[in-house]
Parts: C-alpha cells; sequence; structure tokens
C-alpha cells in the first residue's frame, strides 16, 4: 500500500517536473500522529546558483510561478530556525498527494503579485547571470 | 522516450530522465517490497533514497539495513559502509550505502543516472553483510 502511495506521489512530481525547482523530494510513510499512510512531494525552488542562497529575486519568482501553477498562495511566516529569514511555503494537493514547496528568504522580502495570466514558460529558466570573467 | 543529445540537454531534461529510472524503481516486484523510503531528485539528474524505515522520523534500524540489502540485491552492488562524520546516530555511527548507475537507452546512445540508497545506522548495527553479487538474492529467495 505504500508502495502505490509512492507511485501516485511519483505521477504527481512527473507532471510537476517543469517547475523552476531544483531538487524534489517523494516520501511515502506512515504518520507518527495519525497512523496513516500518507505520501507528500516536496520542492525547493531555483535559487540562481547561487552558493549563499541570498538570491532572493529569483527564488521569490519561481516560488509565485510555482504558486501560479498550482493555484496556491505564497505563504510567509517567521523562520524558526534561521531567525532572521522569512520562510516561504507553497502548499497544495495533487490526487490525494501533498505537494509543497519551500524556501527561506531574507526577513521582510515582499511577495511579488501572481502573473495575471498563465504562467509564461520563461518563467521556469529565470536566472541570474552567472559570474562575468574579468 | 524523448531522448536529446548531451549538448542541448536542459535541467528538465535530466530530471525526466533520472523520473523515468525512479519510475522503473517504483515497479512494483521491483521497488515493491521496498517501502519508506524517500526519494530525492536533483536538477543535474542524480537519485538519493533515503532508507526511513518505520513510523515518520523514528527509525527502526533492523528494518532500516533489511531495506539496505533489499536494495543492493536489487542493484546488484554491494553496500558500503563510510563513517559518519556528522555522528547522526552517536559517535560510531556509518552510513550505509548502494550505489549504481542504470542506463536509459536512447537515440544517441547509453545515458547513466546516479543512483544512491543510504541509511544512516548506528554503531551496533555492525558491518554491513558482504555478498557475491546475485549470491543474496538466491539466499533471500526472491
Amino acid at each position: 500500500v505504500t508502495n502505490e502511495m509512492m507511485r501516485r506521489a511519483y505521477a504527481v512530481l512527473a507532471s510537476l517536473v517543469d517547475l523552476p525547482v531544483n531538487q524534489w523530494t517523494l516520501h511515502a510513510g506512515v504518520s507518527i500522529h495519525s497512523g496513516e499512510l500518507y505520501a507528500s512531494v516536496h520542492g525547493l525552488p531555483i535559487d540562481g546558483d547561487c552558493a549563499d542562497y541570498r538570491d532572493n529575486a529569483v527564488k521569490a519568482s519561481n516560488m509565485v510561478a510555482c504558486a501560479a501553477r498550482l493555484g496556491a498562495v505564497v505563504k510567509v511566516r517567521p523562520g524558526a530556525v534561521f531567525g532572521e529569514r522569512d520562510f516561504w511555503e507553497v502548499e497544495a494537493r495533487r490526487g490525494g498527494i501533498s505537494v509543497s514547496i519551500t524556501t527561506t528568504m531574507a526577513a521582510g522580502y515582499p511577495v511579488p503579485p501572481l502573473p495575471s495570466g498563465p504562467v509564461r514558460a520563461d518563467l521556469a529558466v529565470r536566472r541570474t547571470p552567472g559570474p562575468v570573467a574579468a | 522516450v524523448r531522448t536529446v543529445s548531451p549538448a542541448a540537454e536542459t535541467a528538465v531534461d535530466r530530471q525526466r530522465r533520472a523520473l523515468l529510472v525512479l519510475e522503473y524503481l517504483l515497479v512494483p516486484g521491483l521497488g515493491g517490497p521496498l517501502p519508506e523510503l524517500e526519494w530525492t531528485l536533483t536538477r543535474d539528474g542524480r537519485l538519493f533514497g533515503l532508507a526511513r524505515r518505520g513510523r515518520e522520523r523514528r527509525t527502526d534500524w533492523n528494518a532500516q539495513a533489511h531495506v539496505m540489502v533489499a536494495w543492493a540485491v536489487h542493484l546488484d552492488v554491494p553496500i558500503v559502509a563510510t563513517p559518519d562524520l556528522l555522528h547522526r546516530c552517536g559517535p560510531g555511527s556509518v552510513f550505509w550505502s548502494v550505489h549504481a548507475a542504470p542506463v536509459i537507452h536512447g537515440s544517441t546512445g547509453g545515458q547513466s543516472v546516479p543512483v544512491e540508497v543510504r541509511a544512516v545506522m548506528p554503531s551496533e548495527a555492525g558491518e554491513p553483510p558482504a555478498f557475491e553479487r546475485g549470491q543474496a538474492e538466491r539466499e533471500a529467495g526472491w
């Protein structure tokens, strides 16, 4: 049964793989809280290839692109671990599977509005330029 | 299966290729008896599996060891033990891992997808069992 949940999570992930996400994680297991089987898909947004994770503009636009595709909003709450940063999260359910995309952002960074029309394909590849050789 | 030349391959292409391998690994009868494994798919097209057997956030070392042996058999590779320098399970704990590189065949030739399955094990788990390729599968009757 757990494996069936994992396969459902896989199907959900396969439908979302073109989102601007850097890393996806699938998990299926038994909840310690309810004892029920559950499965989840979790993503980390593309952050502009910035090693110190400070490229907030890229992360913000990519989180909004994910929110638009999933028909969700970007929720912001103070980071519990990194006190100086906020925790951004997009949550949705697809086929009974929990889908979440999360990142940490500079505290107080404004959430951009959702695009008014369909999510444009170029949102999925928006990145910052790489370093320029001297 | 859509195939592309390596030079033109995008991150999404690499993820899709890794997804094909993951789908294969999840086929009942292959990945079927191996539940509660957490899979991570990276943008450069690698697959990481983490044995997290037992209830959420709680681990059952014997069950994890079973998972690792099953994956070693499934992928036909030995289990490698590496010291856990972060001591997640206390001093002496080790990572058990299996590494494989299944190949996706397309018009441009075979393209491998790095796959690693790992568990963090306590020192009392001892050394992982060693076996010849195919031996454990025969002994386990799988």
